[in-house]
């Protein structure tokens, strides 16, 4: 960990967002104090990282009540402020007087939460890592320095790992959050499709785009699902206390060795149950439909912006193709969707309530392996790190991705966590009690502080 | 369960999927990629008409789909129910 982060993280504010509430409710700190230690603490971090597109003014005089009452927030720059157009990563947004806040982040303030930034993107969410070529400075992995850092919602698992933010809402279309919360040890989490509102959220492929968040443990995004998904919590059939059934398929043979030991080691402690270490056989088959649903919507998101050259090229190498794929092959994947969703249930969820799978099938890679520009750059590194990511987003399922392990060089090495739909909650269930095992009560980045 | 919006999912129009030409090859995607880059006005270079051809490839449908119309986001409750 960089040491400033080390030192910030460590100082004044407890390390999760629930730690901060009681810390409220108790009459340990007040509203205001913690806000305003929150806030001092973002220019160091952000000048250490470079993760945020822009801060936010916080002011304190006017104080929501709420559940995340003194608690600050930081969001990817993909989201539709009070007067505010996001930048998308291509710029760092503007004031705009028509623009009313997206649906989630009204949500978070009605609730009581502030505000601190907008975070860096990969352009117009499209890529894999943090590389933006709009921007002089790299994003830097808090972990370590040469450490890539995964995205498109880059700042957001930047942010939360350094421990500017307890909390960052992303979003998803083909593995944006769980790639970056993955490089950076940090929680990630892709709702169900459909669950979370996307009014006021820039699209990319409105079919597959989800928000998403990111936080350091379980409990913390279930303090912020509770305010935006609050329907989960009355819901019997998705909330479940009794022991959660684990299923796994780890892709054995297409991950690195370093990753599949760790992977098999955590499912037997997990006593997961058919620990396949063979493949979805699926996989293959759903990511392409993935892919043809992603390039067309692209096309359409950004068709006037390719008709006047103004798309960064990672942006056109998803835009360009939609342009040429036929309808047909557009209209049958749609068609095929919720079949292969009802089949995927039926074959993988009828005996366990959580699917494990790999989350990245190598270590977290090097800055220099993954940066397009780098002389060292390897393409299959970079294609690597959405390989089980995409097909989730078509089936609609919510997914997860935490630390269950470190590699070699101390960094996170994670699973993914598949569930029915809308069972979120077991997805949060199973990641606290899975960090809670391999590292104790506070999780990853606690651990690597100690 | 229920979403709290109407999610962005359009339904299908209907069923009959036409698949790839058997004879579908990287000249004939190249064929399909300048086509329609002219069609919309977009400029590029042969290196992402290349690259475009090839992903048209590589998510080409093999397979004749004869799915229904199913309401996607029903079904999503639906398997959420168990």
């Amino acid at each position: 960990m960089l040491p400033c982060c080390e030192r910030l993280l460590v100082a004044d504010l407890p390390p999760t967002l629930i730690a901060l509430q009681a810390l409220i409710r108790d009459g340990h700190i007040s509203v205001a104090a913690a806000l305003a230690a929150q806030v001092a603490r973002l220019p160091g971090l952000a000048a250490a990282t470079h993760c945020v597109a822009e801060p936010l003014p916080v002011t304190t005089e006017a104080i929501a009540l709420g559940p995340l009452a003194g608690v600050a927030l930081a969001h990817k720059d993909i989201f539709t402020l009070q007067g505010r157009a996001p930048g998308c990563g291509a710029d760092r947004g503007h004031a705009d007087a028509s623009s009313r806040a997206a649906e989630v982040i009204d949500q978070l303030t009605r609730a009581g939460a502030v505000q601190l930034a907008t975070l860096m993107m990969a352009p117009y969410a499209c890529g894999s890592t943090a590389e933006n070529p709009c921007f002089s400075e790299r994003v830097v992995n808090p972990l370590a320095a040469t450490a890539a850092v995964g995205g498109s919602s880059s700042g957001s698992a930047v942010a939360v790992a350094s421990g500017l933010c307890y909390g960052s809402l992303g979003t998803d279309t083909a593995g944006s959050v769980r790639i970056p919360a993955a490089t950076c040890g940090v929680l990630g989490l892709k709702t169900t499709a459909g669950l979370l509102n996307t009014d006021g959220v820039m699209p990319l492929a409105p079919s597959l785009d989800t928000v998403g968040l990111m936080t350091r443990t379980s409990d913390d995004a279930a303090a912020l699902l509770r305010v935006l998904a609050p329907q989960l919590d009355n819901d019997g059939r998705t909330v479940t206390t009794r022991t959660l059934r684990i299923g796994a398929r780890l892709h054995v043979a297409q991950i690195a060795d370093e990753v599949a030991a760790a992977l098999l080691a955590f499912a037997k402690s997990a006593d997961a149950r058919a620990v396949a270490d063979d493949a979805i056989a699926e996989h293959d088959e759903l990511t392409r439909l993935t892919h043809t649903l992603l390039y067309v919507e692209a096309a359409r998101t950004h068709g006037p912006r390719m008709q006047r050259g103004l798309l960064p090229a990672s942006a056109a190498a998803v835009a360009l193709p939609g342009l040429a794929v036929p309808n047909a092959w557009y209209a049958a994947a749609l068609a095929g969707r919720a079949s292969r969703a009802r089949a995927f249930a039926a074959r993988y969820f009828s005996d366990c309530d959580v699917l494990l799978l790999p989350a990245l099938p190598d270590v977290v890679p090097e800055w220099d392996q993954v940066d397009t520009r780098s002389p060292a750059f390897q393409s299959g590194k970079l294609l690597a790190l959405h390989r089980f990511m995409g097909f989730v987003n078509y089936l609609g399922f919510p997914a997860l991705v935490c630390p269950i392990a470190t590699d070699s060089r101390g960094l996170p090495i994670c699973v993914q966590a598949l569930a029915r739909p809308f069972h979120e909650h077991a997805l949060l269930r199973f990641a606290r009690e899975a960090t809670r095992h391999q590292f104790g009560e506070g999780g990853f980045l606690a651990a690597r502080v100690r | 369960m229920s979403a709290n919006q109407s999610p962005p999912f359009p339904t299908p129009a209907q069923s009959t999927v036409e698949i790839a030409p058997a004879e579908f090859d990287l000249a004939g995607a190249m064929r399909l990629v300048e086509s329609a880059l002219a069609k919309a006005g977009v400029a590029s270079t042969e290196r992402e008409r290349v690259a475009c051809a090839k992903t048209l490839l590589r998510i080409a449908p093999s397979t004749l789909l004869l799915a229904s119309a199913e309401d996607y986001a029903a079904v999503l409750r639906e398997i959420a129910r168990g």
